[in-house]
């Protein structure tokens, strides 16, 4: 919840920003009205979106999920900021993030969020790297491997058999990142604490 | 300086899950049976919990709720209108309940006592579906007034659904609802997911989705105490 606000703060910046402030202002699982901080900056973000209109049904499921995605880049930001830290890291400078299709999280808006999220912590400015893992499921009729597309019917897409086994496709998951030390201890002092407490 | 790279391969919700964990044994150990309902906005949910909890109630079922609403009361007040315990989450704003939320609203409850709690996720098909509340039942609502084609829209919740429960029954002739449609999507999407069809309106369906529930409870306290102690 913390990283709404830090969202708030730096809204209205962009235009795209911009767009996602009216996303959310529109969308049920977004916030409300009042959220969007100045009355002022919010009559200069409507007319700066003018016209703009949700038509695209992949917009639409862009905008619905914007606030999702947010919370998720919050959560992955934490995560890769503590592993750094513990490794006295300065700045992470790329984050490997694998990313299952049916994860529930649209990339678009998850490459949007991660920088937001990652303001002023060590990841700001790190390069997000994302793998796509396909839904991969086992079926037992044909007893091979099958992958499953959108709209992702749980079925066998050779022989049509539901029995199913779920193989991969719901990950969402750092595999590593890629940080800069600093050999100076001292320069970190965070770091160099906790490198003496374990010896 | 220099690059270095850290393996971790964790989980970007693993906080969550762990805690979730942790509130899935809990609840296990209690012997509380614990629903967590998803739907859009405005699909039935509360008015579904109404008419469930008030039957139960008069079965001398043990029931409880825990309702996450972004911004208002309202759905408390209603639920708690049956008697039973209801204790709100205002989410401030969060499209989701998470597992942290859920166990700090849990603080001062003898779960022990209870015998079905059930959890009003907040109205939204597509955040709650990451997020793991330790349920042992999580349950998808879409109602008539809805397009049919909502589970191919939103695969991951569906896919996620233990139970997808049909509401507005009632409404369906009037909304030229497609049944067949609809019925077929949540197969295709979910076919391991039980199907309900319910009205809360006329009743229809409570009654057949609250042997259900019972029949479910009943099961997992029976695996819960033929297991072995752990
Ligand atoms: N006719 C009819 N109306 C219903 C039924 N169930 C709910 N409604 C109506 O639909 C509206 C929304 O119902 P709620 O139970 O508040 O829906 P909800 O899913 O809890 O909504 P949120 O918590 O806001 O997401 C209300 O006006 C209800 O009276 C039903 O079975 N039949
Ligand atoms: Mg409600
Ligand atoms: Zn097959």
């Amino acid at each position: 919840m913390a990283c709404r606000c830090r969202f708030l703060a730096h809204l209205p910046v962009t235009l795209e920003a911009m767009t996602y402030a009216r996303v959310f202002h529109e969308t049920p699982c977004g916030l409300q009205p009042h959220a969007l901080g100045e009355p002022q900056g919010l009559e200069e973000f409507k007319q700066a979106a003018g016209s703009w209109r949700i038509q695209e049904p992949q917009e639409n499921r862009r905008k619905e999920s914007a606030m999702h995605e947010l919370s998720i880049a919050c959560n992955l930001v934490e995560i890769v900021e503590e592993a750094a830290r513990a490794a006295g890291a300065v700045r992470v400078t790329r984050v490997r993030l694998r990313l299952g299709d049916l994860a529930g999280v649209v990339e678009d808006a998850l490459r949007f969020s991660f920088p937001v999220a990652a303001q002023g912590t060590l990841a700001e400015g790190a390069e997000l790297a994302i793998e796509r893992v396909p839904v991969r499921v086992f079926c037992s009729q044909c007893n091979a491997e099958r992958t499953l597309t959108p709209p992702f019917v749980y079925r066998c897409p050779e022989c049509g058999a539901s029995r199913l086994r779920l193989l991969q496709g719901r990950e969402l998951q750092v595999e590593s990142i890629e940080i800069e030390e600093n050999h100076d201890e001292t320069a970190h002092p965070r770091a160099a604490q906790s490198s003496a407490r374990q010896k | 300086m220099k690059p270095r790279i850290l393996e971790l391969r964790k989980a970007v919700l693993d906080k969550n899950d762990e805690i979730a964990r942790t509130l899935r044994a809990r609840f296990e150990a209690a012997g509380v049976f614990v629903v967590n309902l998803v739907s859009s906005p405005g699909a039935g949910k509360t008015a579904l919990l109404e008419e469930t909890m008030r039957r139960m109630l008069e079965r001398n079922w043990r029931v409880a709720a825990i309702v996450g609403d972004l911004a208002t009361e309202n759905d408390a007040r209603r639920l708690a209108r049956s008697g039973a315990p209801v204790r709100q989450i205002e989410t401030g704003g969060l499209c989701h309940l998470e597992a942290e939320l859920v166990a700090r609203r849990l603080e001062g409850w003898a779960l022990e006592e209870l015998d079905f709690l059930f959890i009003e996720n907040v109205g939204n098909l597509v955040c709650p579906s990451d997020y793991d509340l330790g349920e042992a039942l999580r349950v998808v609502l879409l109602s008539t007034t809805e397009g049919e084609d909502k589970p191919n829209k939103y695969p991951p919740m569906f896919h996620s659904a233990d139970v997808v429960v049909l509401t507005k029954m009632d409404l369906a002739a009037a909304t030229d609802f497609d049944y067949a449609g609809a019925v077929a999507n949540v197969r295709a999407i979910a076919p391991h997911a039980a199907l309900f069809e319910t009205s809360a309106r006329t009743g229809e369906g409570i009654e057949r989705w609250i042997e259900f529930l019972v029949a479910r409870h009943w099961e997992a306290a029976t695996a819960a105490s033929a297991a072995p102690a752990r």
